[in-house]
């Protein structure tokens, strides 16, 4: 019975402990950003740390909830920490509680300070935290061991100390555990004020474009059920392994870029907005699109040309790639040549005439045309290399994924929609094709097998974008087969053979069953 | 102990309360403000599941969930399906609707067809259509929803029965496992052909 009931609050000393080592670091990291929060560091090395079925696993059965249930488990797991370190300590064994919070302030300041975008400052709150910790726990466990051993009656305890009431022990350790809270909330509640991306985004006043691909009229078609040639920001299709979304602030945003170059430099926001800024409108696609799928998306993008921004650093002979790094520690290697070949590839900061959304890359993307995302799109980005294929594997290239990843010829149906059920007569067919830098030339139906017809095409801004086109189908009862394909403007037919997604995109043409009465 | 054990408890009880609701505070304030609904928590049921796997080929490598048919065309035990929806001309159909349930016959569903009648139906693209059709619903059916009368793709109705992890469809096909999860439809495997005119 009296151990049981030091035990509980010595486990209670701990608990108030870890409140202490949160309310400081809180109280601290109101000076050296969220990031720096010790809490955040752990979560970001457990994300870093789970093996890829168990992020599926996560993102498949909690979904938007997946952020919640690492929280709460990396809270729980302090807790269930604190308490038996606490245990462990007892009274008289201070020097484990002390080491336990050694142990948790090392972890959480080198992550901290290790981060990507992080500097050595983003170690101090948890250094602070483990410090108040440690002066809690001994300040409290001294009481504590009194209240063990008066808590089962007696009057004195070996040495003969003077004994303290068991309430006076809760009573300190309670208001010691309510100060860390109030202290956490403050500093919570000012960081929130303090950081916050959105105000900072909101902030942002885009520059004008030196150089704007010019707009064109007829580049789309009033048909129901067809894309507009301009994706508005909310329906472009979104593919990436944030788990949680960037919030990044430009206050403080630093983008390093080194490796095989001459001079390497380092950018703030505003130096990137700053340079000769250009507008282009590209079509953007996810090797993951299967054919006929939605991850497509056109858009004007803003952003300072790639090839501006290699020519201030001087790339060296011999490199290939260009290897970038997102916040969240995502990597993409994109082509070297073709990001200064004279393409729009961008370091993007705007997205059809605003920033970036958070969910698009905020505050600063790559948009390079003519490559899926994974091999060129890289969100959120915070570090660009100048290196080799041969020395350095990207993230989807690791598993598997093509090297370069250029985009194939592919077009797609809008309307009708698969498995429609239409009158006879007329029925208009819509869709896009694409095939960026190349541009397309000919989109050419065929219905249940028969000869392909030619579809009249919209106006393109530019051979980076997708083309949209329609056909005036006369439609008889019955079950009817539609196909679709593109040939580009360097004659290349789009190819019947189908390809699966992996490793290199999807390939083939697609066809949809409608029904007619 | 009756007296002591309690207040220590409380005062432990107190602080985990008091850190967790912090927890939850602050997570729910770092959540991404995005507007898509949470994933359901269900998950797939039935005796034959455990043929199903979990993870198709190349799924060690995906970015997105399969649609449909390319999901179908990764199960072992869907093979006679599968082929039969290529014949027809259906896959890019059944993997670009924007949400489905197909009820999938299993590789033994279709062996206990007669022979001849499986030969004939495999040459008749437009018969096959008209049968494939007819195992496909619009809409997406969680196994809360699935029981009841609903008209197919083809435009016959099917008529779903049971409870629990025990469903039948049209009175005759099992439902052998149920509520499998692919990109863009709910799948049902059956252990035997539907037909329409039954």
């Amino acid at each position: 019975m009296k151990a049981r009931s030091a035990t509980a609050a010595a486990i209670a000393t701990g608990g108030v402990s870890l409140a202490a080592f949160l309310g400081t670091a809180e109280v601290v990291a109101v000076a050296t950003g969220p990031a720096s929060q010790p809490e955040v560091a752990l979560g970001r090395v457990v994300i870093a740390r789970t093996p890829e079925w168990l992020k599926n696993f996560a993102i498949s059965n909690f979904g938007e909830n997946d952020k919640l249930v690492l929280n709460i488990s990396v809270y729980a797991a302090l807790i269930v920490l604190a308490g038996l370190a606490g245990a462990l300590a007892g009274r008289t064994r201070t020097w484990a509680a002390l080491g336990a919070l050694t142990a948790l302030g090392t972890v959480t300041a080198v992550a901290a300070a290790t981060g990507p975008s992080a500097s050595a400052w983003q170690s101090l709150p948890s250094v602070a935290g483990a410090i108040a910790g440690a002066a809690v726990f001994v300040s409290a466990s001294a009481r504590g061991g009194r209240a063990g051993r008066a808590g089962v009656g007696a009057d004195s305890g070996p040495g003969g100390s003077p004994t303290l009431p068991r309430r006076q022990f809760l009573k300190k350790a309670g208001s010691l555990f309510a100060l860390s809270a109030g202290a956490y909330a403050v500093g919570r509640g000012a960081l929130a004020r303090a950081y916050n991306a959105a105000a900072s985004r909101a902030a942002v006043r885009l520059p004008r474009a030196v150089r704007s691909t010019p707009r064109v009229a007829g580049t789309g078609f009033e048909v129901e059920g067809l894309s507009p040639y301009i994706t508005p920001n909310k329906d472009f299709y979104r593919v990436d392994t944030a788990l949680v979304v960037p919030q990044l602030s430009t206050d403080g945003y630093i983008l390093a870029l080194h490796g095989m170059v001459e001079r390497p430099a380092i950018f703030t926001f505003d130096d990137l907005l700053h340079m000769p800024l250009v507008e282009a409108p590209i079509t953007m696609v996810c090797v993951s699109d299967p054919v006929g799928g939605p991850y497509v998306g056109n858009a004007r993008w803003l952003g300072v040309p790639l090839a501006h921004l290699l020519g201030l650093v001087g790339p060296r002979p011999g490199a290939d790639q260009l290897f970038m790094t997102s916040a969240d520690g995502m990597t993409i290697g994109a082509d070297l040549r073709a990001a200064m070949d004279g393409r729009p590839a961008l370091l993007a900061v705007g997205m059809n005439g605003e920033p970036l959304p958070f969910e698009h890359g905020f505050p600063v993307r790559a948009v390079i045309p003519g490559f899926y995302g994974y091999a060129s799109a890289c969100k959120w980005l915070v570090d660009l290399e100048v290196t080799t294929y041969e020395a350095k594997k990207a993230y989807w290239v690791q598993r598997g994924y093509a090297q370069k990843g250029a985009v194939r010829l592919e077009s797609r149906i809008d309307t009708p929609a698969p498995f429609a059920q239409l009158r006879a007569g007329p029925v208009t067919v819509a869709g896009s094709a694409w095939h960026p830098t190349v541009g397309i030339r000919k989109v050419q139906v065929s219905a249940d097998g028969g000869p392909w017809h030619e579809a009249a095409l919209a106006d393109v801004e530019s051979v980076d974008t997708w083309r949209l086109w329609r056909w005036e189908w006369e439609a008889t009862p019955g079950s009817h087969s539609l196909q679709v394909r593109a040939v580009g403007n360097d004659g290349q037919v789009q190819t019947a053979a189908g390809a699966p997604v992996f490793p290199a995109g999807a390939t083939g043409r697609q066809s949809l069953v409608v029904s007619v009465t | 102990m009756k007296l002591l054990y309690p207040r220590a408890a409380t005062a432990s009880a107190l602080l985990v309360a008091g850190v967790s609701m912090l927890s939850v505070g602050a997570s729910a304030q770092m959540m991404p403000t995005t507007s898509a609904p949470p994933v359901t928590h269900t998950t797939d049921f039935g005796p034959a599941c455990s043929a199903v796997p979990k993870a198709g080929a190349g799924s060690f490598s995906g970015m997105t969930k399969a649609p449909v048919a390319t999901a179908a065309s990764h199960n072992p035990v869907l093979s006679t399906l599968v082929a039969a929806v290529e014949k027809a001309g259906l896959a890019d159909t059944l993997n670009t609707a924007k949400g489905l349930t197909v009820f999938a016959p299993d590789n033994a569903a279709f062996a206990a067809l007669p022979k001849a009648a499986l030969q004939s139906l495999l040459a008749n693209k437009a018969a096959l259509t008209k049968l494939l059709e007819y195992h496909v619903v619009a809409g997406r059916l969680s196994p809360a929803m699935v029981v009841g009368v609903h008209k197919t793709i083809e435009g016959e109705t099917i008529s779903v029965a049971g409870s629990g992890a025990s469903f039948n469809v049209n009175g005759t096909a099992q439902v052998v496992c149920g509520n499998v999860q692919t990109g863009n439809a709910t799948v049902y495997i059956v252990n035997s052909v539907l037909n329409p005119a039954a």
